[in-house]
Order: structure tokens, then C-alpha cells, then sequence
């Protein structure tokens, strides 16, 4: 069996590159661009302490504004999804929101889909704040927030029923 | 002394969130400044490292259509300068200046562009070996495209004309009234044109082009036209939006202005009066 950080950081790994090369190019309408990274944060076992989570995020961040030169937006908002995610779960998940198997066997699909609908949600909606860092431009940072999340939701959930098909 | 420990040691995660958090903001915080400028940099070599080999695998599928739009702009430079054929292409006789040869030339690719964001920056494929410098002016096919930001030996990164904090002194040709271009941060293909004084007459369609009033960019670059105009209520002011000519969403091939005697410019803004 190949210890849990080493798959972990392979996947980081394929997902930040898909990101960048691919989804990073995709402008659907114009403006939306799906972000499948956020699927790093979703998946990161919910039993493992949020210490090194945390910086987790913030490293994920920081190389996708290091690449993309964006200024500090995806540091931002990794850390903060990560540092917020245990109240997200707990809102979610439940009485499930710090076992291992919670994405896979242990909770209702409707949780599921909360859990992950509600991280994407956070996710952009910080990210696109502090893009735009301006309130003048609320009705463009709502309309690529909702726009990214729901993109986003459709792919990390198609591809989140992909990969655990085994039980 | 033993409580404070163990307040640390209680609250590790939210101080590590808020360390990582301050970090995040001092990052974006410090974006014209000299720290930036310096991330930027390293960021650019990376950035680069990793974008060059995918944009040349993409650039494979497009290459039929691309080949048709260089054959188009073969055609149109063919007999002419670069710089010069915008001028006499669209300035009237009376403005044409009979030194514009103070300007070069040199064509670059783009390996990274992007149109989303409400700064945007491209990337292209030539640096400080090609004699690439920060802020020259970058042209496109049928219009300005950006300034030339920071370089690394290879590549350089471009603030593209769709930059919310970026100002462009432009002028209309007919009028040669003066005014300052600035992006929304909406659509990619409108700005809006500012401090037009309401005695002069605006029309639908009236084509822009840049004003000779900085160094970055020769006289008479063509811009875009006027889509729609309104005299804003308080003042003697328009607000006029602009419709770009160069697509900025679909470029390829740009070239980068340089000019011969910026250095003499600057040296005569900086010297103490």
C-alpha cells in the first residue's frame, strides 16, 4: 500500500497542472473558468490535523498565483477554505464531519453534495474578492463566483463518483 | 507565563491560518512595489518554464488559421515600415512626424494570455537577450495591445490595455482631442474613454488612436471606435465607451515598440529643474 501523503501529493500534483494547462484555458461565456483544484481541498482526509492542512492550502495557493500571476488570490483563498473547512463539515457532514471514509461510504449523498457545493461556494467567493479587491465590482464578483461554482461543482462531483466506484 | 503557552498551543490552528492569510494579503499588497517586482520575476522564469511547452503543442491545431491571418498581415506590411504604415495609414498629412524611424520593432509570440481576470497580464516569448526592456509599448495586428512589465532573459510578461489600475493617454484623429483610456475590468472588448470636455463633438464610430503624449507608444496607433456616448450629469465631461479593433482574446504574434531616444526622454523628465 503507498502511504497516504505520497497518492495525496501525486494527485495535488496532476490537479494543478490539469488547472493550469487546461481548465485554466477553458472561458466558458467569456469569463467562467472552472476550478478543479479545489477537489485537493474537498478530498484531504477530514481525520488528519488541520495544522498541516493549512499549510497545505496555502501552499497550493501560492504556486497556482506563482504560475498564473495572480496577485496572492489563490494563497488567500487555500488558506482560508482550509482553515475554515472543519465548520463547513461539521455544517455538512454532520456527526461524520472527522472520519476518514466520509466522502466515500459514511454519509448521505444530499451531505455530500452540501459539503462539496458549500466548499467550491467559499472558495470562489473568497478568491473572486480578493481578485477584484473592490466593492464597486460586487455584480462581477457575484457573477463569476456563481458562474465558477457551478462549473466547478459539476466536474468535482462527475469526477468524484468516477474514482469511488470501488467499495 | 504556562496560560500563554497554552493558549498558543490551543489556538495553533487560527494562528497559522491568520500568519498564512497575512502573508497571503502582504503578497498582493506589495504588487507595484519593489518586493513584487521581485516575486515577479521568479515567478516569470517559472511561469515560462512551464507554459512555453504546452503553448507550443497548442499552437500545433491552430497553425492553418494562423497561417491565413500571417499571410493577411504579410500583405498589409508588405511595401511598409511597421510604425510608419500605421501613421500615414491613418493620421492626416498635418500630423505625420518626419522622424518616426526613432522607433524599432521585433516581433514576439505569446505564450500566456489571459482576459478573465481584472488585471491582466500576458506572457511572451522574448526577454532582456532580445534587448527587451520594461515599459515599451506592445503592438498587435490591428491595434495597442499593452507595456512590457517585467523580463526575464527569455520572456517578459505584458500589462495588457485590459488592466484596471493602467491609464492610456488617447486621442480622436479628427479632433485630435485628448483624452485618458481605461478598462472596466468587464467586457474584453470595450474601454472607456475619459476627460473629453463637452464642447467638443463626438460621434459614433470616431476612431481613436494613441496620443504622442508618452514614450511608450508612437503617435497614431490605431485603438478602437466609439460605441456609445453619454454627457454624465454633474459635469462638462463624456463618458464615452470604445469598442477595441485587436481582439484580445485570440492573439497570437505581437510586436514590441522600442524607442531609440526614451533614454534621453527620461533623463530629461528626471533631471532637476
Amino acid at each position: 500500500m503507498i502511504p497516504y501523503y505520497t497518492r495525496f501529493s501525486l494527485l495535488a500534483f496532476i490537479l494543478l497542472i490539469l488547472q493550469i494547462l487546461v481548465f485554466d484555458n477553458i472561458h466558458l461565456f467569456g469569463f467562467s473558468n472552472p476550478a478543479i483544484y479545489i477537489f485537493i481541498f474537498i478530498t484531504y482526509r477530514l481525520d488528519l490535523d488541520q495544522f498541516g492542512f493549512i499549510a497545505i492550502g496555502f501552499f497550493t495557493g501560492l504556486f497556482l498565483d506563482l504560475v498564473t500571476q495572480s496577485p496572492g488570490a489563490h494563497s488567500i483563498a487555500g488558506v482560508s477554505i482550509a482553515f475554515l473547512r472543519s465548520i463547513i463539515s461539521r455544517f455538512a457532514l454532520g456527526a461524520n464531519f472527522n472520519q476518514p471514509n466520509a466522502l466515500s461510504t459514511g454519509s448521505l449523498w444530499s451531505n455530500k453534495m452540501v459539503y462539496i457545493f458549500l466548499m467550491i461556494l467559499t472558495h470562489q467567493l473568497i478568491f473572486s474578492f480578493i481578485l477584484y479587491f473592490n466593492m464597486a465590482h460586487l455584480w462581477v464578483i457575484i457573477k463569476h463566483t456563481v458562474a465558477n461554482t457551478f462549473f466547478s461543482f459539476v466536474l468535482i462531483t462527475a469526477s468524484l463518483t468516477l474514482f469511488q466506484t470501488k467499495k | 507565563m504556562q496560560w500563554v503557552l497554552n493558549a498558543i498551543i490551543r489556538y495553533k490552528n487560527f494562528l497559522l491560518f491568520l500568519f498564512l492569510f497575512n502573508l497571503g494579503l502582504f503578497i498582493s499588497g506589495t504588487q507595484s512595489s519593489y518586493h513584487n517586482s521581485q516575486i515577479a520575476k521568479s515567478s516569470l522564469v517559472i511561469s515560462g518554464f512551464i507554459h512555453q511547452p504546452f503553448r507550443q503543442l497548442n499552437s500545433y491545431f491552430d497553425l492553418a488559421d494562423e497561417n491565413k491571418r500571417l499571410v493577411e498581415e504579410n500583405n498589409a506590411l508588405k511595401n511598409r515600415e511597421l510604425v510608419r504604415s500605421y501613421q500615414t495609414g491613418v493620421l492626416p498629412r498635418r500630423n505625420r512626424n518626419s522622424g518616426s524611424s526613432q522607433y524599432w520593432s521585433k516581433s514576439a509570440k505569446i505564450i500566456r494570455n489571459s482576459f478573465t481576470q481584472s488585471r491582466n497580464i500576458l506572457l511572451i516569448d522574448k526577454g532582456s537577450n532580445d534587448s527587451i526592456d520594461r515599459e515599451m509599448g506592445v503592438i498587435g495586428p490591428k491595434g495597442i495591445i499593452g507595456i512590457v512589465n517585467q523580463t526575464s532573459g527569455n520572456y517578459a510578461s505584458v500589462l495588457s490595455i485590459l488592466y484596471r489600475d493602467l491609464k492610456i493617454n488617447a486621442k480622436f484623429i479628427k479632433s485630435n482631442v485628448f483624452g485618458s483610456l481605461f478598462w472596466q475590468g468587464d467586457n474584453p472588448n470595450e474601454m472607456q474613454l475619459s476627460d473629453i470636455v463637452s464642447i467638443n463633438v463626438v460621434e459614433i464610430g470616431d476612431t481613436l488612436v494613441t496620443g504622442g503624449m508618452s514614450s511608450y507608444f508612437p503617435e497614431g496607433i490605431p485603438i478602437g471606435k466609439v460605441k456609445s456616448f453619454e454627457l454624465l450629469e454633474n459635469g462638462g465631461y463624456y463618458d464615452i465607451s470604445v469598442s477595441l479593433f485587436n481582439n484580445m482574446t485570440d492573439l497570437e504574434y505581437v510586436y514590441v515598440i522600442g524607442n531609440k531616444d526614451r533614454g534621453e526622454i527620461i533623463e530629461l523628465l528626471e533631471r532637476e529643474p
